[in-house]
């Protein structure tokens, strides 16, 4: 019972810690006015709010091409994730273990270095400063975890419900399709809710690689943070914050959907 | 045959990737060592490296990103560890309290610069806290944690925001041994206490060892919060570094870049250092062979 | 030291696992929990060790009331049947293990390590990985490590489920011989029915959370005290009949009981027939099956029941040939008529 109290403690300040600062700037993006010393806001507004939608941000366009490349990103990822996994998991070859580190290089390279060597390869490639560029960049970063995420379930899963189809007459693809990824699926949304969320708050390699032309959300917070303006850092801040939680909770949803689906039958 | 080609074509967008990366990195050692023919510079020298690691300032920039890099992995692994082993301990493996601690995963480092900002700038919320309760009378005697030589205010954005990834990165591998050879453990007559740091910690250390490399590198290479929280001198490396690189004299560059292959084979040095010691590691585990 | 589990009730989630479960195991004996898989008997297992805590009830060892000391301090050491060795520690660093937790010195518990090892017919193994021994080697370590507590109470949950055939029997024969040596008062969990019977001093049936009879294995097996223990060992019909006098009557067979008069279900198996006796039964052999060592034959009843036997090769009779014989009387048992279902007389 004592140690019990004890880890409660430990469990109640990380709670604590972790939402503090959460709660400091949804408080902070609705201020006016927060003289020192006082605790507490004196005068709350909604200017930042207005600021938002009708500033020169363009929040609608901003948060579109951040999502949309986040989803970009986290499809692509968890494909090459499926794929790598599949060869890893289900097959014998040699050289497995050269494999695996390069699934894992994009984790031990710096990302600073990664963005900067990848840029000057880029411009050679006509791919720097374009979508395309960001995307391949974003992909890269995001695969040893979904290949890591798709390893776990394929090995989990196994050849055998597509051995199973394929002697009762599916093709390779149909096998796969219809015995193979029903089970993979939780896997494939985690993975892809990793990417998007790597994806989604990239700030240095969409800087470098974007060469200014590809603007996230990710990217037009810092300046703001650099600002000093407190109450418009942190509306984008909330802005940020509340969107990947949303996209977070939808795919997290799923993913508990199909787990108890996947129990109950 | 036909497996053989199967893998090969599994393999190929990884391969195009790793390509990528090697490319990337293979572009920057090779521009560190002078050789940059689009602005006249085709010889391959030393001299550069020479330079840069004999000038005083770059030393104290990569002391200052070593030590933010050993202290954000070393507290943020420790805490995180720690997280882990009470979800573990009171049963909540599952739940609201571990999305809760997946929370700072969806939160980028900006925004946890800003949070270092709001709650520990001298007029931030803490300073606030500690005049009501009279510990200070001004708040120019609140201590300074942002924008120092120290790069405490570096240090707790990364801790607030890697020690809940340690959590849910060694989560999985915790409960399993907990539940099965922790509570065997204590079943011989182990103490949880005991069983904890005798069977449960050792046997975790892979994934927690695992994720104090990612965030070593991760830290050591970041650039967004010590441009952020960290002072005008000294500046971390990858600050220093993208500087040099945005420098306006072309020539310059492969001084940016010498810089950046300090960064790449530190860190390359560091996980080859950590696959060496897992391996000896495994090798002992696997004790005599028959 | 002797084991009561005095109305104990656990429930995992809202899952009543566990209802109301006595249990007495005296000191020194080899008691076989027995039911079929999710019956709660690795559950009560738990439940004793004290990883589980239970809703209601009681657990004592010996004089002292355990129900609140912590699994650490209980010294009931389980065999997992998962053997859960420390992958981290040699063989002998395994089994010293609570000897270690108990403030033995290194010399000392690695003495204590070998001697237990060669006691488990691991004699020089002390150095290796655990992941270099085999399945049925790491069996012995765990029994060794377990041994090595010096436990109150060993408790062996199904232990021998993953080995094959012929290793099991090894183990259960080694398991015997420590328990002939060290006294050991044991719990063995296992839904192997042969286990059961063949190791244990009593056999206590489970089901549904509940121990439905705790007896010797003759008893369990030859008179169930309800039908549900009859059914789970299985092979048995039911003849409806009355006792009138002492004496039940039915169609196919007759012959004196202890009973009050009513209507009865006469349980019968194949192992209470007296093929050499000639008497009131009248049987007719449907089918022989050569097994090698013996053969399974089949009988049918008058009434259309049909029960197994396996016997000794040759077989004297042909397939189709009747024959009439004698009933073991004391392996049989009595059940109200169906409706009335109940205890047995």
């Amino acid at each position: 019972m004592n140690r019990h109290w004890c880890l409660k403690l430990v469990l109640a300040t990380a709670a604590a810690c972790i939402l503090i600062p959460v709660a400091l700037i949804l408080v902070w993006s609705v201020t006016a006015r927060w003289p020192w010393p006082d605790l507490l806001p004196v005068r709350l507004t909604l200017r930042t709010v207005r600021e938002l939608f009708l500033g020169s941000a363009q929040l609608p366009r901003l948060l579109f091409s951040s999502v949309a490349l986040a989803v970009a990103t986290a499809v692509l990822g968890t494909a090459v994730g499926v794929l790598t996994a599949r060869a890893t998991e289900l097959y014998a070859f040699p050289g497995k273990g050269l494999v695996r580190l390069c699934g894992l290089l994009p984790l031990l390279i710096p990302g600073t270095v990664f963005a900067i060597g990848i840029h000057l390869t880029l411009l050679r490639l006509g791919l720097a400063d374009t979508l395309a560029g960001v995307l391949l960049v974003h992909v890269t970063v995001a695969l040893p975890y979904c290949i890591a995420i798709m390893g776990d379930v394929t090995r989990a899963v196994g050849a055998g419900l597509e051995e199973q189809a394929a002697v009762l007459g599916a093709g390779p693809l149909r096998a796969f399709w219809l015995a193979t990824l029903p089970g993979l699926m939780p896997g494939v949304l985690s993975s892809m809710s990793m990417a998007f969320i790597l994806s989604y708050s990239q700030y240095f390699t969409t800087l470098i690689v974007g060469g200014g032309r590809v603007r996230t959300l990710a990217l037009v917070l810092v300046p703001y943070i650099q600002s000093g303006d407190r109450p418009l850092a942190s509306v984008y801040a909330v802005v940020f914050v509340g969107s990947a939680l949303l996209i977070f909770f939808l795919l997290e949803s799923a993913i508990h959907r199909m787990e108890r689906g996947g129990k109950s039958k | 045959m036909r497996g053989k080609w199967k893998i090969l074509i599994l393999l190929a967008p990884l391969a195009g990737v790793t390509a990528l990366v090697l490319a990337a990195c293979g572009t920057v050692l090779l521009q560190s060592l002078g050789y940059v023919p689009a602005f006249g510079l085709d010889t391959l020298t030393l001299s550069y490296y020479r330079a840069v690691l004999g000038d005083p300032a770059f030393l104290q920039s990569l002391g200052v990103s070593l030590r933010i890099a050993a202290t954000s992995a070393l507290l943020a692994a420790a805490a995180g560890t720690a997280i882990c082993a009470a979800l573990v301990g009171t049963g909540r493996t599952r739940g609201a309290l571990t999305y809760l601690v997946r929370l700072p995963i969806l939160v980028p480092h900006a925004v946890t610069a800003l949070f270092a900002v709001l709650l520990f700038a001298q007029t931030g919320l803490l300073a606030r806290l500690a005049f009501a309760l009279g510990l200070i009378g001004d708040f120019s005697q609140f201590p300074q944690l942002l924008h120092t030589a120290g790069y405490q205010g570096a240090v707790l954005s990364y801790l607030w925001k890697e020690a809940p990834f340690v959590a849910y990165f060694v989560l999985a591998l915790m409960a399993g041994i907990s539940g099965t050879l922790g509570e065997a453990a204590e079943n011989l007559g182990a103490s949880p206490l005991r069983s904890f740091f005798t069977v449960t910690l050792p046997l975790s250390m892979p994934a927690i060892a695992k994720a104090f490399l990612i965030i070593f590198i991760f830290a050591f290479g970041g650039y967004e919060l010590p441009m952020l929280l960290g002072p005008t001198v000294p500046k971390a490396l990858p600050v220093q570094a993208y500087l040099a690189y945005m420098s306006p004299e072309l020539r310059d560059r492969p001084y940016a870049m010498v810089m950046y292959g300090v960064i790449l084979l530190l860190s390359v040095a560091m996980a080859a250092l950590y696959g060496l010691l897992t391996r000896a590691l495994w090798r002992k585990l696997g004790g005599e062979r028959p | 030291m002797k084991l009561s589990v005095k109305e104990v009730s656990v429930s995992i989630g809202r899952a009543p696992i566990l209802r109301n479960v006595s249990l007495e195991v005296e000191s020194g004996e080899l008691l076989s929990l027995l039911g079929p898989s999710g019956c709660g008997k690795s559950t009560l297992l738990k439940t004793v060790a004290g990883i589980l805590p239970p809703e209601r009830g009681e657990v004592w060892l010996g004089e002292r009331d355990i129900s609140r000391c912590p699994p650490h301090r209980r010294n009931t050491v389980i065999v997992f049947q998962d053997l859960r060795l420390f992958p981290h520690m040699t063989v002998a660093d395994n089994v010293a293990f609570p000897l270690k937790m108990r403030g033995v010195g290194r010399e000392e518990r690695l003495g204590r390590a070998a001697e237990l090892l060669r006691k488990v017919h691991l004699e020089g193994y002390d150095r290796r990985a655990v992941s270099s021994l085999s399945g049925g080697q790491q069996q012995r370590v765990a029994l060794a490590r377990a041994l090595a507590a010096q436990p109150d109470l060993l408790l062996l949950d199904e232990p021998f489920s993953s080995l094959d055939e012929e290793l099991r029997e090894e183990m259960r024969r080694l398991v015997l011989e420590l328990h002939r040596e060290f006294h050991t008062t044991t719990v063995l969990v296992t839904h192997d029915q042969q286990e059961a019977l063949s190791m244990a001093d009593r056999v206590a049936v489970m089901a549904g959370g509940r121990i439905l009879q705790c007896g010797s294995p003759r008893e369990v097996y030859d008179r169930p005290a309800l039908r549900q223990v009859a059914d789970y060992f299985g092979g048995c019909v039911y003849l409806p009949g009355r006792v009138e006098g002492g004496r039940f009557c039915s169609p196919c067979l007759s012959g004196p009981v202890q009973a009050p008069d009513g209507p009865y279900d006469l349980m019968l198996r194949g192992s209470a027939l007296q093929l050499d006796r000639p008497g009131p039964l009248a049987l007719r052999l449907e089918e022989c099956r050569f097994r090698g060592a013996d053969a399974l034959t089949r009988w049918s009843l008058e009434d259309g029941a049909v029960l197994e036997r396996a016997l000794p090769l040759p077989i004297p009779w042909a397939v189709g040939e009747s024959v009439t014989c004698q009933v073991d009387w004391d392996r049989t048992a009595l059940f109200p008529a169906a409706g009335g279902e109940g205890v047995a007389p």
